[in-house]
């Protein structure tokens, strides 16, 4: 009995260690302090991570055996750390109050062990309070098991972290109660009263009085593209005085991690002058796609490979508001520089349209609203996307139009259809000239009229420039689950900028009922967008796969979905992660303001359903690192 | 001439108090210890393969702590998570404004009103203090004073009540009087900011308040603000009673100069209608009577 007691313990140590002679450990050390950092001149009390602002790069290879000490030198606040996309136990993704994760105490320690079962470009932050904008960002990056391209035209000579942030001379906690005490109090590029008589020039006062009339009912800005201005925004901590600089070769690949660290900010990222492939959409290996620019929304990754032939480059990360560039510049290093730095022209500020309003007649504010007239714009989007968009992207929106307008009750107020003629003419007109734009129709350049730029989606590209869309992302290696959805979960996004309260289905966090989903679960997360604002939508714990048009199996993984003003946007989710996670929209305001929920996946054949990953659990990741 | 020195008084102490609120909720960032280091602070990766000052040790033998003992704290898992629930939509804010103006009429009387709005709660529950002082020359002050409960009832609109107090020295009996109030308070359609209240009082005194306003920009930070005022008369026996009906108007223009969000210097021009009141052992009657009203004051928002 004994013997077969130490034999089988034998046997136990035997495969412990054979496991960890296999996986490198890969080991850091993380010390969340609190400092004085001079960004922009003036020394203010931010957060770092051992003495750095923003916090460090962290590195892994794909099947390391990651082990963070994290070290909370913070005075009486309670920290944590987030590792964003990344697969693992639910204790170890560092929200607090989910998964018996209680966040790290002041002057504590947690240590983060987890088994890296993916690569790509991630990165990590707090999920305490504000303390992400005030410095605990950093990059992670996790390179292919001996650093070994996943595919040849991924084979590289350079690779650089280009992490975009944006820093604020205010702290988060003075922000958040600023937006609160009036949620125009960063809004300094709203419409005055010269712009309501240059509209009524343009299209004459019933019309301008129409298109107000219902801006003016929902209490909406049409100007309200990011809730916080006064950023500085940093590349890669840099400003754009300070240009982050990546030096390359002639003739040299070079790949560039573009991370959204942005708390608050959505970017339109180029480098005039040089074509970019994107090879990587959050992390996750996606067929290559040429563009000359794309839009990256808060927590979004994308990697880019170029192939720089001049002495320089500048990359320029514009703000969707306008307010502002994050810069940076690549440079050959053979050549010294030969001019200064040239703050790039900025582009003409979008305003939100009527397509972007919210469609959202389950709140009691918005009964009133004219349904003829929803049921215009809605059309109008549709036959334009009909017009402009590639064909395998406009299946999926028609279905999604499909969908919206099922739920639109049936309008008994026909005399205002009548009223809304002209209208409805004028915004089918004015969508089909927005959108020709953003998918890329040869048109004329936009400057040459004084019509105002329209369209949350309207990043004002040149003619013949190829902006990515979510359309263009296919996944490089095919999806392994091609199930149908068994259910669809509805996660409506709503909000009353005037009182800065944001909701999911009419929730806040406060009120929320968790989404119970069944271990190994197929299910569809359709995120219907009521707000007029963009919603980065992030789901901890899994990758959504992204219903964009594309063949089942072509879907890209996703960990953070934008979720455009009044669209609907849906991905399939494949629940094979027990566990707590969190689902919350990655503007950093909007989630501390109730704009979160917790999707719960757990075994539900016992009548306790049980989410703690026990004995099985490591079994389990073992299997799915074996499958890499 | 006193009148100018109240409202240089007042403004004075208006500042006071917004300053002394900043004090406040700076020493909070105070009490922590100065930090060492300051100046440089940015450092950026250039390179991967330079990354690697943090520690890399390989192998080191795991001490198989089970995770769940790592974070044994003494405060209970429920208040946990009721405090990180908290910071997702549960947090308590205050907002408190502060406004001293001066006007004068056609006649040259002037009269000076101030105001102070304090707002503290969550979301859903608020307490609500409006304390409001007017001062006509040679005359003592009258002050209106209000205690609310608001309760959110919809995404724009929330329902108040509580109790009002006033004070008039001037007056020989009655000076203070106790009534109930209800009204709501919200962003009306056209972003009209609205408080409209019902007031109940001793001696069948029932009257409606409506207050309404909204932003028109010039520029930015150059901002008109039309306003309208109105209070109508139920009933009212008291000894001070006012004629029933409409029996206060006034409609007004504010134009605002937002230095920044905090402090914001404003001219007024207004025009008002008074109803007058009526007789009683304590008043002559008064009749109706129309009048401007000009004059400037200074906003804190805080």
């Amino acid at each position: 009995m004994s013997i077969k007691l130490t034999q089988s313990l034998f046997i136990g140590v035997c495969l412990v260690s054979s496991s960890w002679a296999f996986a490198a450990v890969k080991e850091y050390h993380l010390n969340i302090d609190e400092q004085m950092v001079n960004v922009t001149g003036k020394p203010l009390k931010r957060i770092t991570v051992n003495g750095q602002f923003p916090a460090p790069l962290l590195e892994f290879e794909e099947g390391d055996d990651a082990i963070i000490h994290v070290h909370n030198k913070l005075k009486h606040k309670d920290s944590s750390i987030h590792w964003h996309g990344l697969l693992l136990p639910g204790l170890m993704d560092g929200v607090p109050g989910f998964n018996q994760f209680k966040g790290i105490k002041p002057q504590a320690d947690f240590v983060y062990r987890f088994k890296v079962r993916q690569n790509g470009t991630y990165w990590y932050h707090a999920h305490s309070k504000g303390q992400e904008q005030d410095g605990l960002y950093g990059a992670l990056v996790i390179y292919p098991k001996d650093k070994k391209p996943i595919a040849a035209h991924e084979q590289t000579d350079r690779d650089y972290v280009v992490m975009l942030s944006d820093f604020h001379p205010s702290s988060s906690e003075k922000i958040l109660k600023n937006l609160k005490k009036s949620s125009e109090y960063y809004q300094n590029e709203r419409e005055t009263l010269a712009d309501v008589f240059k509209q009524v020039q343009r299209e004459g006062l019933k019309n301008t009085w129409q298109d107000r009339a219902m801006w003016n009912q929902m209490r909406m800005l049409k100007t309200d593209l990011s809730d916080v201005t006064g950023y500085t925004f940093l590349m890669n901590g840099k400003t754009p005085a300070q240009n982050w600089t990546g030096m390359f070769k002639p003739n040299e690949k070079v790949r560039l991690r573009f991370i959204n660290a942005s708390a608050m900010s959505f970017y339109d990222v180029r480098i005039p002058n040089l074509k970019m492939t994107v090879v990587s959409a959050d992390g996750q290996p996606v067929q290559p796609v040429p563009v000359n620019e794309f839009r990256i929304g808060t927590a979004e990754t994308y990697d880019v490979i170029v192939e720089p032939q001049d002495n320089h480059y500048q990359i320029q990360a514009e703000s969707i508001d306008r307010s502002g560039f994050a810069i940076g510049s690549l440079q050959n290093q053979n050549q010294s520089r030969t001019r200064g730095i040239q703050m790039p022209k900025p582009r003409p500020r979008a305003l939100l349209t009527m397509e972007d309003m919210g469609h959202g007649s389950a709140s009691g504010d918005h009964a009133d609203m004219n349904h003829d007239q929803m049921n215009a714009s809605q059309e109008s989007a549709g036959k334009m996307k009909y017009q402009a968009m590639d064909h395998s992207m406009m299946q999926h929106d028609s279905k999604v139009m499909g969908n919206m307008q099922h739920q639109q009750p049936p309008s008994s107020d026909h005399a205002d259809l009548a009223n809304h003629g002209a209208m409805m003419m004028d915004h089918r007109q004015m969508n089909h000239d927005q959108m020709n734009h953003s998918a890329h129709v040869a048109v004329k350049p936009f400057v040459e009229s004084n019509k105002p730029v329209e369209g949350w989606a309207n990043a004002s590209t040149p003619a013949g420039y190829k902006a990515l869309q979510y359309g263009d992302l296919k996944s490089l290696t095919p999806q392994s689950d091609t199930r149908p959805a068994e259910r669809e979960l509805e996660v409506r996004l709503g909000g009353t900028m005037e009182r800065y309260i944001w909701t999911i289905n009419g929730k806040k966090f406060t009120e929320v009922e968790s989404l119970q989903v069944k271990y190994g679960e197929r299910i569809r997360l359709k995120f219907i967008n009521d707000s007029m604002m963009a919603h980065p939508m992030h789901l901890h714990g899994m990758f959504m796969q992204l219903e964009n048009g594309q063949a089942l199996s072509d879907l890209p993984n996703k960990h953070t979905l934008i979720v455009p003003p009044g669209k609907t946007v849906t991905a399939l989710l494949t629940a094979d992660e027990l566990g707590e996670w969190a689902i919350h929209c990655h503007l950093l305001y909007h989630m501390s303001s109730g704009m979160m929920s917790k999707l719960v996946v757990a075994n539900v054949d016992v009548n306790q359903a049980t989410t703690t990953p026990s004995s099985s659990s490591p079994a389990k990741q073992g299997d799915s690192h074996a499958h890499h | 001439m006193r009148i100018i020195n109240l409202f240089a008084m007042s403004t004075l102490s208006a500042s006071l108090l917004l300053l002394s609120g900043q004090s406040v909720a700076q020493e909070q960032h105070h009490s922590m210890p100065k930090p060492q280091q300051s100046g440089q602070s940015t450092e950026v990766h250039k390179d991967h393969a330079k990354h690697h000052q943090m520690a890399t040790k390989p192998q080191t033998v795991a001490e198989e702590k089970p995770q769940s003992l790592q974070q044994e704290q003494s405060s209970s898992d429920e208040t946990d998570h009721a405090a990180h629930i908290k910071e997702h939509g549960g947090q308590v804010y205050q907002q408190t404004t502060v406004e001293s103006k001066w006007l004068r009429n056609d006649d040259g009387e002037g009269v000076l009103k101030s105001e102070l709005e304090t707002r503290i709660g969550t979301d859903e529950n608020k307490v609500f203090i409006k304390v409001h002082a007017d001062q006509a020359e040679s005359e003592q002050a009258e002050y209106d004073a209000k205690v609310l409960y608001s309760r959110m009832l919809s995404d724009f609109w929330d329902v108040q009540a509580g109790l009002r107090y006033l004070n008039n020295q001037n007056r020989e009996v009655d000076q203070e009087q106790v009534g109930a109030i209800v009204g709501i308070h919200g962003l009306a359609p056209y972003f009209f900011e609205t408080d409209a209240y019902l007031f109940v009082g001793q001696d069948q005194q029932m009257s409606f308040t409506l207050e309404t306003e909204r932003d028109l920009l010039l520029t930015q930070k150059l901002i008109l603000k039309p306003y309208l005022d109105l209070n109508v008369i139920f009933s009212d026996d008291s000894n001070y009673a006012k004629k029933s009906g409409l029996n206060t108007a006034q409609l007004g223009l504010e134009t605002r100069y937002e230095i920044n969000k905090k402090v914001m210097p404003f001219v007024d021009v207004a025009y008002g209608y008074n109803k007058g009141n009526e007789e009683t052992a304590w008043q002559p009657q008064s009749s109706s009577e129309n009048e401007w009203l000009y004059g400037a004051g200074i906003h804190f928002k805080f």
